[in-house]
């Protein structure tokens, strides 16, 4: 039964700050192994989202519905509970790459502490980070250097490595990508479906960047305004329903191209 | 201003070699090249500095230094009573014949010290203080910071006085009276840099890795907002040597026979126009000591830039 529920459910979600709603969702989930990709403006209500997911939301804010994670309930769970599944088992990857690495720990450090946060034996935590830096293809050399001395490219691997030593069944990436170079941006989507190949590794990929999103995920949902308009697959860019959907579409004119683009 | 060439130095000794693969650090000898070379360009700091180790070593070395150790004690001797400088008493000898110099050496342990322990008080009090305010924030915050209003809202000289007033003259009290009117300072400063430090993306990070609020405000913000606070209190140090010097001076500090300088000034200050070394050398310390630490603070605070820290 729960091997055929999806990773995470999220039903009838109601987020409200201070009597103003915020987020409407009836319904999101997201496969195991899946790339689901929530795009929308900002200010549609996609960071209050995810925050909700991992209960990291401001003091002021009332959640109803549920959000089901691998058979957890964290809607209202325990601060410990919550504790356990952030980072061990949901992943967030920020999009201030550099200065979402605290400014005065090695790289290295800061991986080693949350392994030992999260109670990974000694022994096994040098297998993991080796595997993890492999997985990300980041040079170990780079564990000894502060985020100063990090691109925001590299940045933005040690976070996925750690993500990957952690073992991490989800990744919530909140523009993961926007602050990076073109480049480097392909890179680090190339990783994100690297990973569901190998790792097992489901992304809930968080972006106003619908080309980037459209070259990636397994489903789109549009979210705006709080609430999803839109949903389907990449299809659903080059014949959007939704008028928010059609004004990202047209916003972006490297779009019409994307989902040939996507292998 | 040591113009574009010293601010390059100063990034350069604060990230070390960063396109080096590894990180790789420079020699030995040349680390302390550069930090000659550092100090070269800062002569303020380089004065700040020779003098504060000067009054280390003499601190630790009175009992060897001092030509008269016994006269920083309960010593009188009315033969050698206000001798003017010079011979066995090179700065001369205060009304109960005891050697100035002998006095003013083992008074860096008085004054300088009590101001360290006085500092470090305060910083034991205040940091945790302002950390849990500004890393908790809300109500609690709020209440936390109208105490340190309340606090701040008087002159700390005049609190000062007035704590150690009602407590009763000695230095104990004296010490006790600063620390109380000082520690708000760095509860203020403290939480400030706390609240900012809270709203940082890698403080999110670090919650959404599953980190205990109190662990992240222990590993993640107090070591980034511990700059400013540590050139504050060096910079404080001098405030604070002239404060209990001026207690002492007026009688609410040390006592005789203790070789406090602001007592040994105010032990003088009869005697300014007749016997000026009496007075005239301890209060040459007070200044001396108030002047290096102030300018070892304001080396720090361009080394340690706290818009330096974060930058990416």
């Amino acid at each position: 039964m729960i091997e055929e529920a999806p990773l995470l459910s999220i039903r009838d979600l109601v987020i409200e700050i201070r009597g103003r709603r915020l987020v409407d969702v009836a319904e999101l989930s997201v496969g195991r192994g899946q790339i689901v990709g929530l795009v929308g403006e900002s200010g549609a209500g996609k960071s209050l989202l995810l925050s909700s997911i991992l209960g990291l939301l401001p003091a002021d804010a009332t959640v109803h519905g549920s959000i089901i994670f691998d058979g957890l309930e964290l809607r209202g769970a325990p601060d410990r509970l919550l504790r356990s599944v952030r980072g061990r088992r949901i992943a967030v990857v920020l999009q201030a790459a550099r200065a979402a690495l605290t400014p005065t720990l090695q790289s290295g450090t800061w991986i080693e502490r949350a392994l030992v946060l999260h109670h990974v034996p000694a022994p096994e935590r040098r297998a993991r980070i080796a595997h993890a830096l492999e997985a990300v293809r980041l040079d170990p050399a780079l564990l000894r250097r502060y985020p100063h001395q990090l691109s925001g490219g590299e940045a933005q691997r040690v976070a996925i490595a750690l993500a990957v030593a952690l073992r991490a069944q989800l990744i919530l990436a909140d523009e993961a990508t926007s602050a990076l170079d073109v480049t480097v941006q392909a890179e680090v989507a190339e990783l994100f479906r690297e990973l569901r190949q190998t790792e097992g590794t489901a992304v809930l990929l968080v972006s106003h960047d619908l080309a980037l999103v459209a070259g990636l995920a397994d489903r789109i949902d549009i979210i705006a305004e709080g609430s999803i308009v839109e949903r389907g697959g990449p299809a659903v860019l080059t014949d959007p329903q939704h008028s928010v959907t059609r004004e990202l579409v047209t916003a972006n004119p490297t779009l019409g191209r994307a989902p040939e683009a996507a292998p | 201003m040591s113009g574009s060439d010293g601010v390059a130095g100063s990034a350069d000794l604060r990230r070390g070699s960063t396109a080096a693969p590894g990180g790789a650090r420079a020699s030995a000898a040349g680390g302390l090249g550069r930090v000659i070379g550092y100090l070269a360009r800062r002569p303020g700091l380089a004065f700040g500095l020779g003098i504060v180790i000067v009054l280390a070593a003499g601190a630790v070395l009175a009992p060897v230094l001092a030509p008269f150790p016994g006269d920083a004690g309960n010593n009188t001797n009315l033969m050698a009573s206000l001798l003017p400088p010079g011979g066995v008493h090179p700065l001369g000898t205060d009304l109960a014949g005891r050697d100035v110099w002998s006095r003013i050496l083992f008074g860096i342990r008085i004054s300088v010290g009590v101001s360290v322990v006085v500092i470090v008080s305060s910083l034991l009090v205040g940091i945790p203080i302002g950390l849990f305010a500004g890393a908790v924030g809300g109500k609690l915050d709020d209440l936390l910071m109208r105490v340190v209003d309340v606090f701040l809202a008087f002159p700390s000289l005049l609190l000062a006085l007035a704590i150690s007033a009602t407590l009763g003259p000695s230095m104990e009290h004296a010490a006790i009276a600063i620390t109380v009117s000082w520690w708000p300072w760095y509860a203020r400063l403290m939480r400030g840099e706390a609240a900012a430090i809270r709203g940082r993306a890698y403080v999110e990070a670090a919650l959404l890795l599953g980190i205990p609020r109190w662990r992240v405000a222990l590993r993640h913000i107090l070591p980034n907002a511990i700059g400013p606070i540590i050139v504050q209190a060096s910079l404080d140090l001098g405030g604070v040597i002239l404060t209990f010097a001026a207690l002492s001076f007026l009688g609410l500090g040390a006592q005789d026979p203790t070789p406090e300088w602001g007592l040994m000034v105010e032990q003088g200050r009869t005697l300014t126009s007749t016997q000026p070394w009496v007075a005239l050398f301890p209060g040459a310390a007070i200044m001396t000591a108030a002047l290096a630490f102030t300018l070892l603070g304001e080396g720090l605070r361009e080394r340690l830039d706290p818009k330096g820290l974060a930058r990416s």
